[in-house]
């Protein structure tokens, strides 16, 4: 019971999830409604993903989608062409699906510690640089891929994540992210983000705490990877541009850097917006950009930023106000100095 | 041998390009500290400033060299304004913000810039043939073809380059952006106005990428609203792999990427995209602070 | 505790209903809706905008008719047209509005083959018929038999092309150059490439570029040079073909240049330069010179200012076949109007239409040389060949 109060998520999302699912069996929802929701539940496990690297360890990733990319197409292919989970029947499929998605994260968390691990050593923005590449260069490798489809992409993908299952790894991912913040691990994060160079000399092991924040981060990816490709049933390396990365940081960043509800909103948020601006006709982008510069002045923490929904505080209290207000300050100041060394 | 002379003239030539989008890239970041994302746009801007000048004052004309200096240059300073005034509207508010704010509202900008320019219908969905601003003549140094207007293109760059490193070195504005990029608090407490430099470096960032852009259709006479999206990033990339905040590592950047380029996809045109990234990420991981940066100390 | 469970409840509803209240009109039994698909925004926006103005000449057309006959009714029929930004996930949700809050009977689209095929699975499922108007690519139709095209496939295509050169052209050593991030160019680059070699040709490059955002080609283009081919096709889209072929001319390749339906813009010529697209080839499924297209094409250049592209020819068609399915349909669903539309035999601006088993349009590919600036009609090869 007490683990309940403090994980209310769990019981929570259930919840709006048996809403949902009775007013769609009560056609108060419709397909239409469905799929934007199945696609901002995919967009949230990214957007809280990518909120694990620059929301809570302060680094800098820009070109996430190129983990989901892996994710995707690992998955696919270990539900399409190893084992062409389509003909099984249905409680194979459910095992198989779930193989495939954990295969999709594994294979996404072993490019994120590859990349990780020679990158995060060094301070800056070079994290930025080799994501942004990352991406492009798994692009390059799929487009050339004969097995995944190469140029043509990958069809007859099976359809086997549903409404639930996007809502089941949603839930876990909200739950393992804020299990995480709570963490000895996760507080070493935020210590990493607040000011590296204090968190060292505080004896924290940045380069091994930012590694395993990044790599998490890449596994949870690869799983959001594994639910576009179940839900689309169709892959092409252009999905994963360069484009796709910086919605995620657009929904991240709009929503609340470092807060899980932040994340959440934004990408729900933001996923549906192009969709009911849809009557705009062709100025709807237009609106699009324009609010989205509206929401970052007016809101420069973003909507949500610095704040939880109240069932998702920190369970531990106390440390939640860290950063926000004086975070930037001192972060300014900070490069201040770094500017002088590097400037002639 | 005369293939590699060869392919060296044509990375020089597209690495021109990029090399005068980093500067503005460069000096952008060394100031504030912000990844521009709209910064590819200003180009866009900047060719279809050119597009439109040319086309409303001097329609089906053979444009000599003065008259078209002349049309870049007004177009530079068209985008460099609009640059000022991006700046002023949506940069601005957030500069005491993290960086990342800032680089979110400069994909709204871009986002809004490029479908707005979409939507409106003298600019639209059609791609538009750049003007020949100067007519392009083909010879041989032995087996090497050159064209002249790219040549032209490689030595104003470089003019551009050298006269905008006299600016920032000797001239008092100069002096100011220096002085601002090592600490904005303490140059304004020395009577440095800020905001003035700011504005003067986001007009200068603004109308190089014009320029760039300029010279880019000029080569490349396509124009579409997206054009800008990707040369953006590229130049990011070449100011890092120089060293960022800094000039000639911006400039030295650009032609890396550019020869990188061409080189890899003359081998291995299948994977070329890819390669060229990986020999960047490379070259950053064994120098990280970029071919001319100095290494960063960093204090508490 | 309970209060929050008790918000998040009528949060989360109030948002969902917020977003369900955004439509959903009521079909009236005397009016139908139909949808399309396209990419009004993103870097093939043009096509969106060539799709959208196809669209209003139909509608034009159906004003002026009072709606469109049923059995002596007349039906209006509303067209209800949404962007899918190039992006698949995009256009699946496009479809999915079109069929859940509009209840069209049947969409015309999206232009792209990935996006058709993303798409298509949704109206598949829904017992929706979709055709695409230049969703070239193979698999398209092989998602389901909801799902038809309204253009030639990129096989044949390419099969016509590398025919027209060896034996028409008598053309021996050819080179290819194209972008292996795109499915349409990469899968004619292939057709192109298998059926030179079948014919006894030989290809002497196949060289690559990745994405439509690559302006500088001289590094393959200097390959092409030193295969010295007698020609170079060029399967590409349209932000690219005017930089490559200017490329071609200005390294000093002479060689013929081949095309695709890509090429097929009425500002073509004009973009990519008189003297360097003079003499060239392409094939494509329509020739605006054709007898049988001259009313659409007045009617189209009068209404859009421009010639009708190869997209907007086959968007128009597109349209038609559906309409004209719907006037056969025995009933009116989407079941009916997809039996309806395999019985097509219907006379259009690029000649008689009927469909394979497969829903591929049974259609001649036709092969277009560019005189004067204008493409001219040479002749045509059909698929039984």
């Amino acid at each position: 019971m007490n683990w309940l109060r403090k994980n209310s998520e769990v019981i929570i999302l259930p919840l709006i999830y048996v809403v949902i699912f009775l007013l769609q069996k009560n056609k108060i929802l419709n397909n239409y409604i469905i799929q934007i929701i199945m696609l901002a539940g995919v967009n949230i496990i990214m957007t809280l993903s990518l909120n694990l690297v620059n929301g809570m360890t302060g680094q800098n990733s820009i070109g996430h989608a190129g983990f989901m990319a892996v994710g995707a197409y690992v998955s696919a292919l270990f539900s399409k062409i190893i084992f062409s989970a389509a003909t099984m029947p249905p409680a194979l499929q459910t095992v198989f699906f779930l193989l495939a998605t954990i295969a999709g994260g594994i294979g996404a968390a072993i490019f994120g510690f590859l990349i990780g691990m020679p990158t995060l050593r060094l301070k800056g923005d070079y994290l930025a640089i080799v994501t942004l590449g990352f991406g492009e260069v798994i692009r390059s490798i799929i487009r050339i891929t004969p097995t995944v489809g190469a140029a043509r992409g990958l069809t007859g993908i099976p359809k086997l994540a549903s409404l639930f299952w996007i809502f089941v790894f949603v839930t876990i991912t909200i739950y393992v992210c804020r299990n995480y913040m709570d963490s000895a691990y996760g507080r070493g994060c935020l210590a990493i983000r607040d000011n590296e160079v204090a968190a060292d000399t505080m004896g924290i092991n940045t380069s091994k705490y930012k590694v395993q924040a990044f790599v998490t981060s890449a596994f949870i990816a690869g799983i959001a990877g594994s639910m576009y490709a179940h839900t689309l049933r169709y892959l092409h390396p252009d999905v994963f541009s360069y484009t796709k990365s910086t919605d995620f940081l657009v929904y991240l960043y709009a929503g609340g850097v470092g807060s899980i509800s932040g994340s959440i909103l934004g990408a729900f948020v933001l996923t549906a917006l192009p969709e009911i601006l849809r009557f705009m006709n062709e100025w709807r982008l237009v609106i699009y950009g324009g609010l989205l510069v509206v929401i970052i002045l007016f809101r420069p923490v973003g909507m949500f930023g610095g704040k939880e929904f109240a069932f998702l505080k920190l369970k531990t209290g106390g440390i939640r106000h860290i950063g926000f207000s004086n975070l930037f300050q001192r972060k300014s100041k900070k490069t201040a100095v770094a500017n002088e060394e590097i400037s002639q | 041998m005369e293939k590699f002379i060869q392919l060296l003239v044509y990375g020089l030539q597209l690495g021109s390009i990029y090399a005068l989008l980093a500067i503005g890239y460069t000096m952008v970041f060394g100031i504030i500290r912000m990844i521009n994302m709209a910064h590819g746009d200003f180009l866009m801007m900047g060719s279809y400033a050119v597009f439109f000048i040319v086309s409303l004052f001097f329609a089906d004309q053979m444009l000599g060299p003065a008259i078209a200096l002349f049309v870049i240059l007004a177009s530079a300073s068209i985008t460099g304004f609009i640059g000022v005034g991006v700046e002023r509207i949506a940069y601005k508010p957030l500069r005491n913000r993290p960086k990342i704010s800032s680089m979110i509202a400069a994909i709204g900008v871009s986002l809004f810039t490029q479908n707005f320019f979409r939507a409106i219908p003298f600019i639209g969905p059609n791609p538009r043939t750049f003007p020949k601003l100067l007519k392009d003549v083909l010879f041989f140094v032995g087996p090497i073809q050159l064209s002249l207007v790219r040549i032209v293109v490689i030595i104003l760059s470089i003019v551009i380059m050298s006269v905008l490193y006299f600016i920032i070195m000797k001239t008092t504005i100069g002096m100011e952006m220096r002085a601002a990029s090592c600490d904005k608090d303490a140059s304004s407490l020395m009577g440095v106005n800020v905001n003035r430099v700011i504005s003067a470096t986001f007009f200068i960032g603004a109308g190089l990428a014009a320029i760039s852009g300029a010279f880019y259709a000029n080569n490349y006479p396509v124009l579409t609203v997206t054009m800008g999206a990707t040369l953006g990033n590229k130049a990011f990339i070449a100011a890092v792999i120089g060293g960022i905040g800094d000039i000639r590592g911006a400039v030295l950047g650009g032609f890396i990427m550019g020869v990188i380029e061409i080189m890899i996809s003359s081998v291995y045109s299948e994977l070329a995209y890819g390669i060229s990234f990986v020999v960047l990420i490379i070259i950053l991981l064994l120098k990280p602070e970029g071919l001319l940066g100095k290494p960063m100390i960093e204090k508490v | 505790m309970k209060k929050f469970v008790l918000l998040m409840v009528v949060l989360s509803l109030s948002l969902v209903m917020g977003i369900s209240a955004v439509s959903a009109e009521k079909t009236i039994p005397d009016e139908i809706n139909l949808g399309m698909i396209s990419t009004i925004s993103g870097s093939q926006a043009i096509d969106g905008q060539n799709m959208t103005d196809a669209i209003k000449l139909v509608q034009k057309e159906l004003e002026e008719n009072g709606g469109l006959d049923v059995d002596g009714k007349k039906v209006k029929i509303n067209w209800i047209i949404e962007d899918c930004e190039a992006k698949p996930e995009i256009a699946v949700n496009a479809a999915q509005k079109l069929i859940e809050q509009d209840g069209v009977l049947a969409i015309v689209g999206p232009n792209n083959s990935g996006d058709t095929i993303a798409s298509a699975e949704i109206s598949q499922a829904a017992k929706i018929p979709q055709i695409t108007n230049t969703g070239t690519n193979e698999a398209v139709t092989k998602v389901g038999d909801y799902v038809f095209r309204a253009c030639i496939i990129d096989p044949f295509q390419g099969k016509v092309v590398a025919q027209f050169a060896y034996e028409n052209l008598g053309l021996r050593k050819t080179a290819v150059i194209y972008d292996n991030a795109d499915t349409y160019s990469a899968g004619l680059d292939k057709a192109f490439v298998d059926a030179f070699v079948a014919l006894g040709g030989e290809v002497v490059a196949n060289e690559a570029f990745s994405g439509a955002d690559v302006k500088d080609f001289s590094a393959q283009l200097i390959n092409i040079k030193n295969a010295n081919p007698e020609a170079v096709f060029v399967p590409a889209h349209i932000d690219n073909i005017p930089l490559i072929l200017q490329q071609i001319r200005g390294m000093g390749i002479e060689a013929t240049l081949l095309g695709c339906d890509s090429w097929d813009y009425a500002a073509m010529p004009e973009l990519v330069g008189l003297d360097v697209i003079e003499g060239a080839y392409y094939v494509t499924g329509f020739s605006p010179d054709a007898e049988t297209a001259a009313d659409f094409v007045k009617a189209f250049t009068d209404l859009a200012g421009y010639r009708p592209s190869f997209c907007s020819a086959m968007a128009y068609e597109a349209a038609h076949i559906v309409l004209n399915a719907i006037q056969n349909a025995e009933t009116i669903d989407g079941t009916g109007i997809r039996d309806a539309m395999m019985k097509t035999e219907l006379d259009l601006p690029s000649g008689h239409v009927t469909f394979d088993e497969f829903r591929n349009p049974i259609k001649s590919g036709i092969i277009l040389q560019v005189r004067n600036g204008v493409a001219q009609y040479v002749g045509s090869v059909s698929p039984s060949k």
